[in-house]
């Protein structure tokens, strides 16, 4: 059914949506829902499906999960570097592959500063104009990475004085392991980010210390600075656990998620193997790995290393987890391990899935990570106090104890508080701001629901 | 579906390529053919193995056949083991270095004293097969060496002679090479044990940064594979009725190029995902 003509009209604006596989397709998918959902008229602008099978891959089942009211929009994108058809590479590409690179990634910052996405610009701009004059543009919103995605709402706001949204996953600037600068002060991105978040409607971030960081960096925007957090997708969500197991049965333990090498999982490994040997509750029990370790499909072979070192402490690989599977691997699990990397400003969007799990949450990472600003509350969270193995060691006992113990009040709980985490609802209260604040005529409706 | 590896590296075995046939989805009835670099001593489990580089039967094609499949690992030749076990006893001397103990030279020596010349006895061909003719060099048309008058000054007699002496194209365990490994090795026991400082000549020639500039002077592997695989008839052969061609390393990847650039037909890809990609379109179409 197509919305009302007199609905606003806006159009999102992100690399990443499907079927590409990346990890932001989810957010994207929900936005572009949300705002169809609450009566916009939606235009996602957004690659070729091309791009998607031949570079990232492709998941097409979650094409089926787009509203069909929204209109999808595709710019062809070439990605020369990860070209891997050798008849379609240059006589300097194959006789000078460094020089090539070095060329090409000049090539690429040419029009806009971001090595890979840089050329995408002027068709993107030039996408976006033909929609506007065809049927004319009332808000746009543009999802970073890649930063590329706010030249069209730089474009039109310059051009056509329409409103804009930017809404960053990570951050541009600001490295969010180290909390340092990504650019220098004097930049290009520095000058194009101060401009552009000076325009801006609204400026979204995924959680607070990324928020409050723009916030100092630029004070006269910082009322319009939001956080969106990137909460679980209920649709595939794991189904909250209501009781404890059989008491018999060995407990075990599950990680979902990259592995990269800034994950501690050496100090977790250490950790869990004092537990195991020491702990008549931990007896036999199991610490599985799900996903990446490493960026690769090939396991990282640091990582890979530790756990084939832990193999007889129960500790296990069991390889990348297909979205579908997501909710099988947690009905195994007894407890949730949350192994994050350093950083004042990272935030796992699997906090948020353990939360509907309402399962004890080991979190082994630095205590000043902003995902333990999301845990606080929860009634079965147990945070190391630091990454030595003995510290590690007591807090798995503890969870292991819950995980026995734990009562059905105290889950239904967790499952309470994770009702916050939903995406939907974390989408909402900006979706509805938006809308009256562009006068919008329809009305709003009170609830969002996906598409079946 | 016939397809073809390119490979320019060392670490080929019988498990790699069995990985590689499972990546991607590979079955019994496709033909899955090699073209290296290096030959390998361990038989692979492919269907055709060509090798392009540095080999013991230099007359004659560009590309060699290897067996494929054809019998367990053999064990290697006797007198390989014996070099084998004197660089050991070197490399062992070599850990001890800094006691640079005197008395281990006799040792030493005397091992390699029972090192076969290569080129004075005829254990050069160790490795050759000796049921075929072509197969055996031809020592003094390698040398160039029979009449020194061909020279016209002494620096390119040297030059001649430097060449003539290089090992670096050989295989690893060819016995030219090992001989000149123990050799070194031996001579660096011998400074050692006499506290000599190493001369400025020598400290240049060994600083990394030297080295590295001195390689990227020298065309690389990257560059004698591609210009191989444009030399080599069995290759285009093979490639012409072939249908993906599959780069697996950056050195091999010019190589792929320059056939993409002279057979067109089959599909050229580097990499493991886009061969798994093509394989799968192939499929789809197929089934479709």
């Amino acid at each position: 059914m197509q919305a009302a003509g007199r609905a606003p009209h806006v159009l999102y604006v992100a690399w990443g949506f499907p079927p590409c596989r990346g990890g932001g397709v989810y957010r994207a998918l929900a936005t572009a829902n949300g705002f169809a959902q609450q009566g916009f008229r939606v235009t996602v602008l957004t690659a070729d499906r091309e791009a998607f099978t031949r570079f990232t891959g492709a998941d097409v089942s979650l094409e089926d999960l787009v509203d069909p009211r929204i209109e999808i929009i595709r710019v062809p994108f070439d990605w020369p570097t990860l070209e891997t058809d050798v008849r379609r590479w240059s006589l300097l590409r194959a006789l000078a592959p460094k020089v090539w690179r070095k060329v090409r990634v000049r090539l690429d910052k040419l029009s806009f500063p971001e090595v890979g996405y840089g050329p995408w610009r002027k068709p993107l701009e030039a996408a976006a104009t033909r929609i506007h004059q065809s049927k004319p543009v009332d808000l746009v919103v543009a999802s970073a990475n890649p930063n590329v995605d706010f030249t069209v709402a730089d474009r039109l706001h310059r051009d056509h004085n329409i409103p804009y949204v930017m809404d960053y996953r990570d951050a541009w600037m600001l490295d969010v392991f180290d909390g340092g600068l990504l650019h220098k002060e004097r930049s290009r991105v520095a000058r194009l980010e101060r401009r552009l978040v000076s325009g801006a409607r609204e400026v979204w971030f995924v959680n607070e210390p990324i928020r409050a960081w723009h916030q100092r960096r630029y004070p006269k925007a910082a009322n319009r600075m939001h956080v969106v957090a990137n909460g679980y997708d209920p649709e595939f969500a794991p189904v909250a656990r209501s009781a404890a197991r059989d008491a018999d049965r060995p407990l075990t333990f599950g990680y979902i998620g990259t592995v990269s090498p800034r994950v501690p999982l050496g100090e977790f490994a250490a950790g869990w193997q004092i537990a195991r040997d020491r702990s008549p509750e931990l007896a036999g029990a199991r610490a599985q790995i799900w996903g990446y370790l490493g960026y690769y499909a090939t396991p990282h072979p640091t990582l890979l290393k530790i756990v084939n070192d832990h193999a007889q402490d129960g500790l296990q690989y069991a390889g990348p987890l297909p979205k579908a599977l997501v909710r099988d691997a947690y009905d195994d699990f007894d407890a949730a391990l949350l192994i994050l990397g350093k950083g004042r400003y990272v935030t796992s969007g699997k906090v948020f899935e353990y939360t509907a799990s309402a399962l004890p949450i080991v979190s082994v990472h630095d205590p000043y990570n902003a995902a333990s600003d999301v845990l606080r509350d929860y009634p079965l969270w147990f945070p190391v106090p630091d990454l030595e193995p003995e510290s590690v060691a007591k807090t798995l006992e503890e969870a292991a104890h819950a995980a026995r113990t734990a009562s059905a009040e105290v889950r239904e709980k967790c499952q309470r508080f994770s009702g916050q985490y939903a995406r939907d609802l974390q989408l909402l209260p900006r979706i509805v701001a938006l809308a009256q604040g562009l006068g919008s005529a329809q009305p709003v409706r009170p609830s969002m629901k996906h598409p079946s | 579906m016939k397809i073809i590896f390119l490979s320019t590296g060392r670490g080929l075995h019988a498990d790699f390529i069995n990985e590689l046939r499972t990546k991607i989805g590979l079955g019994d009835s496709d033909v899955m053919c090699l073209v290296s670099w290096h030959p390998f001593r361990n038989r692979l489990p492919v269907n055709r193995h060509l090798v392009l580089g540095p080999h013991l039967r230099l007359r004659g094609a560009h590309a060699t056949v290897q067996r494929v499949q054809q019998r367990p690992d053999p064990m290697p030749p006797a007198d390989e083991v014996h070099l084998e076990s004197s660089l050991e006893t070197a490399d062992t001397y070599l850990r001890d270095a800094s006691s640079a103990n005197a008395e281990h030279l006799p040792a030493v020596n005397a091992a390699i004293s029972e090192i076969p010349d290569p080129n004075e006895t005829p254990s050069l061909t160790a490795h050759a097969d000796l049921t075929d003719p072509s197969s055996l060099i031809d020592t003094s048309k390698r040398t160039g060496l029979a009449d020194p008058t061909d020279h016209p000054s002494p620096t390119l007699a040297m030059s001649a002679v430097r060449k003539v002496n290089s090992t670096a194209h050989l295989p690893v365990l060819h016995p030219r090479r090992m001989r000149k490994a123990v050799l070194w090795r031996v001579r660096r026991i011998k400074k050692a044990a006499r506290g000599k400082p190493a001369s400025r000549l020598a400290e240049v020639r060994s600083h990394p940064q030297f080295r590295r500039v001195r390689n990227r002077l020298t065309p690389g592997v990257s560059l004698r594979f591609a210009a191989s695989c444009l030399r080599a008839e069995k290759v285009h052969d093979m490639m012409r009725d072939s249908d993906l061609v599959v780069a697996l390393d950056a050195t091999s990847q010019l190589g792929a190029w320059t056939l993409a650039q002279k057979i067109p037909g089959p599909h050229v890809v580097i990499g493991l995902p886009a061969a798994k990609r093509i394989i799968d379109q192939r499929e789809v179409s197929t089934a479709g």
